[in-house]
């Protein structure tokens, strides 16, 4: 545990980005078809403009490599990455170990997205929508946080954490209810739908990858800068304001920051469940409740994670592809408790 | 599904001296669809020719119309689109609306799914409620659905007629399928998350009578989700697309990263689909079987 | 300049009026004690000074008029204790004492060299070095008080808001936290300002007191001139009897013989 605030316990950092690395490597070396390590390896070196090395992959197994491994890894680091950030600052800003990036109504909002989307596909029959799944998912997820927002400020001077949670609520269950009536109506693409509420990284493309990267650099870089906030905001509202902070202000911010992330996230991946309330809480027993120290761990270790329950999904029943949702679930309820076991730090 | 007749409970319900019910798929000898009622198929027996008919389901619709007995339908769920003079309306076969279907005071409802719900709510009406499933595994469990409804519509002779014809066009198809070294490998799409018919499906064990083998064998199970890098690695000869009313078609699956690499995409065999023929099991099964056939016949 | 020159202030909660027009100074380096009754408004004046609650009137913190202050200058200027502050769980004492720089960093800054000094001088003054790396949680009350006490002077704010600081303590503590409060004013040139239930205590400990009742200031003075046996009879409803003691009066709560309920169970 780290004397000095601000200052990431090293070895676990470099921990962190081992388990990067080690998620990385192994979701290009393994998959449901088996590929010579080498091969993987210099085909990986390939993808840098200046390298150019004969990996001796044939061109499909090299097209397996560098379209549809590699994105896919990088995706699920990136996704990974962003969801447990997300959940960290949520947990941080509303002072509780329960809050989870979900909790403002992004995913039922993109859920809508996504089901209003797909069912006027299926009406229409073409993909000539200007709407595609990942912008319907987006627009619908920072929809439905402005609307939370908007609710949980009309409560006059009470404008405590615990009512915009209460807002979130009534959103997501709004909206939840919307894409229900309309998935009846729509039954025959349930199947699609479906598919992209338990989330996946099956579809993963470069071109996915260049639409979430901004949004991850972005959100990182600012959340990374104004952690400290989060450990100031510990205290209290109250307290925190004596302390020369605007803890409303730093709370929103935050809070939509983390939002805009995890709509980006979403938008590409569908909805990933568990990563984001359980990495924080495994790094926060890790090292300590100091965001300064949660945040960029949980980073490294929700890539890592994510990558890597991703390479289960994909190889475990091969040639199936099994939810990753289901996955991440699996994996990381056994690893919570023993954690929780074997930690002496019970602090939450 | 096919349903045994139960002979033994047909004649406990003969209440005059009517023609008993036959086993099916034998011509009936006397001509007259009156004489042939009251017919018991399963749980439902009629006691005369039904015709108000209601549908909640596409593939009953066509199998309906398909048999003659289109006359007597008065109603078919709003994705019944084919034949084209299939009565449309709103009623849903997914969430079955007892009182919008008592609407049309049936005397006979066919669906496809939700029997659980569906045929005690109807049965509360006394609306008699035939179950013809939406998963048969079989092309003889199609026959048998055919078979069932040319019963209970007073049809038995069409529907026999029907079935045989599939039969013949089935067994023409494959006998004249090009003789290959190699059979063909294909890819059949459902959907562009990589769900896919299994060679234990329908449409995979008739399209392995044409000399075609699905990439995705399975023993029971119908339909799997695969893996991008399974599907670009088994490298089909044909892909098969049934999601094409979603937007999906021969461009969009040739963009999709790491797939140019597939001989199916490099040949340019990927065969469109119509999505209604592609999904339902009926009578048109022979035209999907055809329209492949078609499809891969210039192919080396 | 006065430290604290509080003129009319008004404030209401929730649409109730709580105080109904305080005028308080408080000089440079003097210790002013609020005293009063449950539900005088002892708490609400403070935090009202401390800028944390809206209200009308004017507060001027060494000349400066607090409603137009930025919250990082004002949180340079007052330092606050609060009655019941909020231990973050898991948080250790340094990370705790450090958050009192929070006023001192730049907007996107981490604490330098200097900041962290400062912490770890005050946790020196305040005798809690060796519990630098424990948690909050495992302190006992007396310690605990000195934690908070020690974040409030990191912030190192010429006007420190002591609201109830020896509540939950016992009578060495008390002692302890008030002494060391009363050398860090002398040292550091502090000016102090706080409520107190323990009239004894508040007496000893203040060089002036000021009598809240029903949100109005009803005496105020040295503790002699505010702790009378009939200001206190009339506005806590008490008896009690007023000694002299060494630096201040002392408050005694009597009970008359025979009064009251008869003997028996």
């Amino acid at each position: 545990m780290a004397q000095r605030p601000g200052r990431v316990p090293v070895w676990w950092l470099l921990a962190g980005i081992g388990a990067v690395l080690v998620a990385g490597v192994a979701g290009l070396a393994f998959g449901p078809v088996r590929l010579p390590p080498l091969g993987v390896a210099a085909e990986t070196l390939n993808q840098l403009p200046w390298v150019e090395v004969d990996s001796g992959l044939s061109p499909r197994q090299a097209a397996i490599v560098s379209q549809i491994r590699l994105p896919r890894v990088v995706l699920g680091l990136l996704v990974g990455a962003m969801l447990a950030l997300a959940g960290g600052v949520y947990q941080g800003a509303f002072r509780n170990p329960l809050a989870e990036p979900y909790l403002l109504g992004v995913a039922a909002g993109a859920g809508l997205g996504v089901t209003v989307t797909v069912a006027l596909r299926g009406q229409t029959g073409t993909s000539d929508l200007p709407l595609t799944v990942p912008l319907a998912a987006f627009t619908g997820a920072v929809g439905a946080v402005v609307l939370t927002y908007l609710l949980g400020i009309t409560g006059g001077r009470d404008r405590s954490p615990a009512t915009l949670i209460l807002a979130g609520v009534a959103v997501s269950a709004f909206l939840a209810a919307l894409q229900t009536y309309l998935l009846q109506r729509h039954i025959e693409v349930i199947r699609d739908i479906y598919s992209w509420l338990l989330g996946r990284l099956g579809g993963a493309t470069w071109h996915d990858v260049r639409l979430l990267l901004p949004y991850a650099v972005v959100v990182a870089v600012v959340v990374l800068l104004l952690r400290r906030e989060l450990d100031v905001l510990s205290v209290g509202d109250d307290e925190a304001a004596s302390l020369g902070l605007h803890p409303q202000r730093s709370r929103y911010l935050l809070l939509a920051t983390a939002s805009l992330g995890t709509a980006a996230a979403v938008s590409v991946s569908g909805l990933i469940g568990f990563v984001g309330i359980i990495v924080p809480h495994l790094v926060r027993l890790l090292v300590g409740s100091s965001y300064r120290a949660i945040l960029p761990l949980a980073m490294l270790f929700g890539g890592a994670f994510l990558a890597l329950a991703d390479l289960a999904a994909r190889t475990v029943d091969a040639p199936r592809e099994v939810p990753i949702g289901v996955v991440t679930a699996l994996l990381g309820a056994p690893f919570f408790v023993v954690v929780l076991r074997t930690s002496r730090r019970v602090a939450v | 599904m096919r349903r045994p007749v139960p002979l033994a409970a047909a004649a406990a319900l003969l209440l005059a001296a009517c023609a008993g019910d036959e086993p099916p798929a034998e011509p009936d000898a006397t001509g007259t669809p009156g004489a042939l009622f009251p017919v018991t198929v399963g749980d439902v027996t009629l006691e005369e020719q039904p015709t108000r008919i209601v549908s909640l389901s596409p593939a009953v619709t066509e199998m309906l119309f398909a048999i003659g007995a289109g006359e007597q339908v008065v109603a078919v769920d709003e994705l019944s689109n084919y034949p084209p003079e299939a009565p449309v309306t709103d009623l849903s076969g997914f969430t079955v609306n007892p009182e919008a279907v008592a609407t049309y005071e049936p005397d006979l409802v066919v669906i496809s799914a939700f029997a659980d719900e569906v045929v005690p709510q109807l049965g509360a009406l006394d609306i008699p409620v035939h179950v013809a499933a939406d998963n048969p595994l079989t092309i003889e469990d199609v026959y048998g659905q055919i078979t069932d409804l040319g019963t209970l519509t007073g049809h038995p002779d069409e529907a026999a007629d029907v079935v045989e014809r599939m039969g013949q066009d089935l067994a023409k198809l494959a006998a004249d399928a090009p003789d290959r070294e190699e059979p063909l490998t294909y890819y059949f799409e459902i959907d562009d998350n990589y769900w896919s018919y299994t060679s234990a499906s329908i449409v995979g064990s008739l399209l392995s009578t044409v000399g075609m083998e699905n990439i995705a064998q399975e023993e029971s199970v119908v339909s799997v989700q695969l893996t991008a890098e399974a599907i670009v690695d088994a490298n089909p000869d044909v892909i098969l697309l049934a999601d094409t009313a979603y937007g999906v078609d021969a461009a969009t699956v040739a963009e999709r990263p790491g797939w140019s690499e597939i001989a199916a995409v490099r040949e340019g065999q990927i065969v469109e689909l119509d999505s209604d023929i592609a999904s339902r099991w009926g009578p048109r099964l022979v035209d999907l079987v055809a329209a492949v056939v078609d499809a891969v016949s210039q192919v080396p | 300049m006065t430290a604290v020159e509080v003129t009319g202030l008004r404030v209401a909660l929730d649409r109730v009026p709580i105080l109904h027009g305080i005028d308080l100074r408080a000089e440079p380096g003097e210790w002013v004690t609020v005293i009063g009754p449950n539900g005088a408004g002892k708490s609400t004046l403070l935090r009202a000074v401390g800028g944390v609650l809206p209200a009308t009137g004017t507060v001027r913190l060494f000349g400066n008029d607090l409603a137009r202050m930025p919250r990082r200058q004002r949180a340079r200027l007052v330092a606050a204790v609060a009655q019941s502050p909020v231990m973050p769980p898991g948080m250790t004492v340094f990370d705790y004492v450090l958050l009192g720089r929070t006023p001192h960093l730049p907007p996107l800054g981490r604490e330098s060299a200097a900041d962290l000094a400062v912490a770890g001088r005050v946790l020196a003054r305040l005798d809690l070095s060796g519990f630098a790396g424990r948690q909050l949680a495992t302190l006992s009350g007396g310690e605990r008080q000195r934690v908070f006490l020690a974040r409030a002077l990191a912030q190192e704010a010429p006007l420190l808001l002591l609201d109830e600081p020896t509540t939950a303590l016992d009578i060495g503590h008390q002692q302890e936290v008030l002494e060391l409060v009363d050398e860090l004013r002398h040292s550091h040139g502090l000016t102090v300002l706080a409520s107190m239930h323990d009239l004894s205590v508040a007496g000893e400990y203040a060089d002036k007191l000021v009598l809240l009742a029903g949100g109005k200031v009803v005496a105020e003075g040295t503790p002699a001139q505010v702790l009378t046996e009939e200001l206190l009879a009339d506005h806590y409803g008490a008896r009690v009897r007023v000694i002299p003691g060494g630096r201040g009066p002392l408050v005694v709560p009597v009970r008359v013989k025979g009064e009251g309920r008869p003997d028996g169970p």
